[in-house]
């Protein structure tokens, strides 16, 4: 894998990038960078030309025209200007957290060319208000104890809250964080669009009562264990999605793309080939892994 | 450890720190960045004030008025400056590679102030210049492939071909290489430092190989046995001339004893600056 920068949509932009043929666009959470695919890249590049931005106002991408609010939309064009800018006509679209959310917007906002969608531990994309206040307000408060004073503890045990297994935390990952997090206006608009995503005025945003529109062939990639989505709403998200298919990871928390890179990397290339994948719901797994998950 | 940005004299700078007390300043090589130090910052932060910085057009620190030339006079410019900017007065000094080079001539330009010296497996500053030579060019061409197509398997292979086991190879440094490698400027920043390092006239007011006799602080000096960028008859000789001096090398180590062996530097650092003895070290290496 390697690194771009470009001005993309005005906004100066990171984005890592590698391999050819079927384009794949990996859209990170809140508060993490592009590095959040550092498992990911070069394994799906071997398959697909893969495309991991920082999304605007994170890692090294500017924050652009935003100053507060929702920041659903201004993230959007900002995906959409650089799927323009590396050449992807119709691509897939990988979501992890918020990312989820803003690869379903995505979707949305041009449906002839997000042709398959992965969600990837979301809840923003899938509880109810209510819970994703609570949820949202829990991440918030994870992030800005690294941000607040980012040392390579503080971020470690920041991303220790949210995986299953602390072992499984990237170092690069948390060196990495130490320098974003040390650059001047990074806390501020964190809790700027940290705020915005809590804002009334991002109701309009929301996916969870949309599911139905999704048209296109979906992977739902859930973390078990993940503090930060409640299982039993993935699962009602993937049944009113028509094309789904929903696996849930055990032993896995917020990021089953890091915790469990090798089984993500598989899945994620089955589905994209168009390969069948075993689904949560068949032989009633779905609710065994709702109560595993319920129990936690 | 932190990672703290500043501005000096108009240059955007980044360097990573840890810990309070004495302070320590560790100077990374050419086409690293402060992220070589990441197996010591921590540990020797336990002790000592740790100050890791980016040199300047290297890592997250801009190149600044630096555009052709000698690196030496502004690199170590900036360094004083950040020095002076931390209120830092008395510190010891300690560099891999050039940044060895750097750290002795910050001590001749200091020589008040630097109290300690700690010299890492440079060629730079103990070479005769036809040897310099030949060692500089074999690691423009190891560097330049990375410089300019940074992917992430070639910036992993060329650090492996200067560490003695491959495995050991923080891969942390290599995800940072991805980005800082591609900042704009970067790359014909390394071309200028290159160019200007291999300019040979240019750069022998800046020599320091003739001048070691002339550094009366006690200096530690640390040398991978297994180094293709550093000769250890060079060290030896080094060592000699230095009034003051410790030598110890590293076994099954090529050119970054500090990330290939580090609780042993860390140990030996921490002796050398404690002002404990080395007489141990010192014979485990002869031996």
């Amino acid at each position: 894998m390697r690194v771009q920068f470009a001005e993309i949509g005005g906004i100066p932009t990171r984005y890592y990038y590698e391999g050819s043929g079927a384009p794949l666009m990996l859209v990170h959470g809140a508060g993490v960078s592009g590095d959040s695919w550092l498992r990911n890249v070069d394994a799906l590049a071997q398959n697909f030309h893969v495309v991991a931005p920082d999304t605007m106002g994170h890692g090294f991408t500017g924050t652009g025209a935003y100053t507060g609010g929702p920041p659903h939309p201004y993230m959007v064009d900002h995906l959409i200007a650089l799927a323009d800018y590396v050449g992807f006509k119709k691509f897939a679209m990988a979501g992890s957290s918020f990312g989820a959310m803003l690869s379903i917007l995505t979707h949305f906002k041009i449906k002839d060319r997000v042709e398959k969608l992965i969600l990837i531990s979301s809840g923003s994309s899938t509880l109810s208000e209510e819970e994703h206040l609570k949820s949202v307000q829990n991440a918030y408060k994870n992030g800005m104890s690294a941000m607040t004073d980012p040392t390579l503890e503080n971020c470690r045990a920041r991303l220790g809250r949210i995986f299953y297994d602390p072992e499984k935390i990237p170092e690069e990952l948390l060196w990495m964080q130490v320098t974003l997090y040390a650059r001047p206006g990074v806390k501020d608009n964190y809790e700027r669009r940290m705020k915005g995503m809590m804002d009334p005025a991002a109701r309009q945003y929301r996916v969870a009562e949309r599911m139905r529109e999704i048209s296109v062939p979906t992977l739902l990639v859930w973390g078990l264990n993940d503090p930060r989505v409640i299982y039993s709403r993935a699962v009602e998200a993937a049944d009113r999605i028509e094309r789904s298919t929903l696996v849930g990871f055990p032993e896995c928390g917020h990021e089953p793309h890091i915790e469990h890179w090798e089984r993500f990397n598989a899945i994620a290339r089955k589905f994209l080939k168009g390969e069948r994948i075993k689904d949560d719901r068949e032989a009633g797994q779905g609710a065994e892994f709702g109560a595993l998950a319920a129990a936690e | 450890m932190r990672a703290k940005f500043t501005t000096v004299n108009g240059v955007r700078t980044r360097y990573h720190t840890a810990g309070s007390g004495y302070p320590l300043v560790l100077v990374h090589g050419v086409g690293i960045s402060s992220e070589s130090w990441l197996r010591n910052i921590d540990e020797l932060g336990q002790d000592f004030w740790v100050i890791a910085p980016d040199c300047l057009g290297q890592g997250f620190t801009e190149s600044g008025h630096y555009t052709s030339g000698p690196p030496q006079p502004p690199t170590v410019d900036h360094l004083i400056a950040l020095l002076d900017q931390l209120g830092v007065d008395k510190f010891a000094i300690g560099g891999s590679s050039f940044g060895a080079m750097i750290s002795i001539l910050t001590y001749f330009k200091l020589p008040q102030r630097v109290e300690k010296l700690i010299l890492v497996s440079s060629g730079s500053s103990t070479l005769a210049e036809a040897e310099l030579e030949k060692t500089l060019k074999e690691s423009y061409a190891n560097g330049a492939k990375a410089y300019h197509n940074p992917t992430y398997d070639v910036c992993l292979k060329r650090l492996q071909n200067v560490f003695y086991n491959p495995d050991d190879v923080p891969r942390e440094v290599i995800l940072m290489q991805l980005t800082t490698y591609r900042l704009p400027g970067v790359l014909e920043a390394y071309e200028t430092r290159m160019k200007g390092l291999m300019d040979f006239d240019a750069v022998r007011p800046y020599r320091t190989a003739e001048r070691l006799h002339e550094i009366k602080v006690p200096t530690l000096l640390m040398w991978g046995l297994n180094d293709p960028r550093v000769i250890f008859a060079r060290a030896e000789e080094a060592a000699r001339k230095i009034e003051r001096s410790t030598l110890v090398s590293f076994d099954k180590c090529k050119h970054f004893p500090h990330m290939e062996h580090p609780a042993r530097f860390n140990r030996v650092v921490r002796k050398f600056l404690k002002d404990e003895s080395l007489a141990d070290e010192a014979r485990r290496a002869a031996e």
